[in-house]
């Protein structure tokens, strides 16, 4: 986090240039004398991005294909977009192995987090072993789907 | 809430799988840090099992998917025991706001008539504000009577577990074939002792015929055998035994379930490794694993 101390709910989260009014510092010390009705207070602008540095910004994700014959080290970035998986030359995962399913199961992004779904595929889709029809995916899970075993690898980078 | 499922098939989900509170933080996101809560559905029929934290996020899916039209949803909640990690979650549970909607409320019958004083107490203004009277939904709390409830297209069988403070409930949740056991919030360490006296061995017999060849057993595995020395009598089975009696009573799928709460996800990854290794190369094998927030599981 940065230095600086903001609380939080001063901030809009619609507007990116957000304005607050700071009354002015009172040149005498001792007790804070009741404001004067002619004082102009300041007003200091504030960038969205300033006040929320250190919060995650960046999120790569992606699945790797592992010990997958003819997909050695083959990597597919994850967006926003869904990545559907299948033996299907239309999927955007294209996996042409025995045992997968014309299309089997995707991996899309809910809130900041990615899942992965079979999609009533034959032969079912695990993840770390266990047979899921939906599951919240973490750094390191491996997705089976059919001979393809699909490591999820998920970064976030704190700006 | 994912595709059509196949009549015979239930999809289980979990909400929350911690134990005893809630554990937020970087170090438990994989397996979660709700409280139990676990739904199991087929079509828009739905078994709920506990009511803790977790209970909060399934709420949110449920409106999102049926919004104004609950009344296609079919809302049956099963309480193993109200302890505060199995009910917290229930005012947190948006659909109680919809006017219109139904949730029927099941518990043990051991309360004598107290279970829906201690639900409503909670909601109670010194620990809430908003009192259980004021909600839109339409709340039926039973105490379970019959051996067998029909919820069509369940049969939910159930027996009291002692072994807990206060008491517990395990509930066996058949469609088909298929059968599904829930059972948390139990010392079973207590029960399958060295020389069981013949009460122990009497509730023995029923807890192995109560899981024997249960297509999934979600059950308390608190502790490892190490952490058990100090937290013996505090209600919780451990691992190794649980595993041993899940597989002797040839359960096919084991979840381990009310993770301890200071057991980090590297912690029970380790765990994890440790016993799915060694019951699936096991003949016949068992899939052991930990129950994971966020994982919907078909059976
Ligand atoms: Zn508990
Ligand atoms: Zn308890």
């Amino acid at each position: 986090m940065s230095e600086k101390k903001h609380n939080s709910d001063l901030f809009s989260t619609t507007a990116d240039l957000t304005q607050i009014h700071v009354p002015p510092l009172s040149s005498t010390s001792g007790p804070i004398p009741p404001p004067r009705r002619d004082e102009r207070s300041h007003t200091l602008k504030i960038s969205r991005r300033e006040v929320l540095k250190g919060v995650v910004s960046k999120q790569r994700a992606y699945l790797e294909a592992m010990g997958v014959p003819g997909f050695e080290n083959r990597v597919f970035e994850l967006d926003t977009n869904e990545a559907v998986m299948g033996r299907s030359a239309e999927c955007n995962v294209h996996l042409p192995l025995p045992n997968v399913s014309r299309v089997h199961a995707r991996v899309y992004l809910v809130n900041e987090e990615y899942h992965v779904e079979d999609m009533n595929s034959t032969n079912g889709t695990f993840v770390n072993g266990v047979r899921i029809s939906r599951c919240a995916l973490r750094n390191n899970d491996l997705i089976e789907v059919g001979e393809a075993k699909m490591l999820f690898v998920e970064a976030k980078v704190r700006e | 809430m994912g595709p059509s499922l196949f009549d015979d098939t239930m999809e289980i989900s979990f909400w929350g799988t911690r134990g005893s509170i809630s554990t937020p933080g970087r170090t438990t996101e994989k397996y979660g840090g709700n409280t139990p809560c676990v739904s199991v559905r087929s079509a828009n029929t739905f078994i709920i099992l506990d009511a803790g934290t977790g209970i909060r996020n399934f709420g949110h899916e449920l409106v999102q998917k049926y919004r104004n039209n609950f009344n296609e949803a079919s809302l049956n909640l099963f309480l193993s025991h109200t302890h505060w990690d199995h009910i917290q979650g229930l005012p947190f549970f948006d659909p109680l706001y919809i006017p219109g909607v139904h949730l029927s409320v099941y518990g043990s019958p051991g309360k004598r008539g107290l279970l829906e004083q201690i639900l409503r107490g909670q909601m109670d203004m010194d620990y809430f504000p908003v009192q259980m009277s004021a909600l839109s939904a339409e709340l039926i709390i039973r105490e379970m009577d019959k051996e067998l409830i029909e919820i069509i297209p369940f049969r939910i069988d159930w027996q009291e577990q002692i072994y807990h403070p206060g008491g517990s409930v395990r509930f066996g949740i058949n469609l088909g074939k298929k059968r599904l056991v829930y059972a948390t919030d139990v010392e079973l360490n207590k029960c399958f002792v060295e020389n069981p006296t013949p009460e122990q061995k009497g509730h023995q017999r029923a807890y192995m015929k109560f899981i024997e060849g249960a297509d999934m057993l979600i059950a308390d595995g608190q502790y490892t055998a190490e952490e058990y020395v100090k937290t013996k009598n505090y209600g919780h089975t451990t691992i190794p035994l649980l595993a041993d009696i899940a597989y002797r009573c040839r359960v096919k799928q084991l979840a381990v379930f009310h993770h301890n709460p200071p057991h980090t996800d590297n912690n029970i990854d380790e765990l994890w490794q440790d016993y799915h290794a060694r019951f699936m190369t096991a003949d016949p094998p068992m899939n052991v694993f930990w129950a994971r927030e966020g994982q919907a599981i078909p059976l």
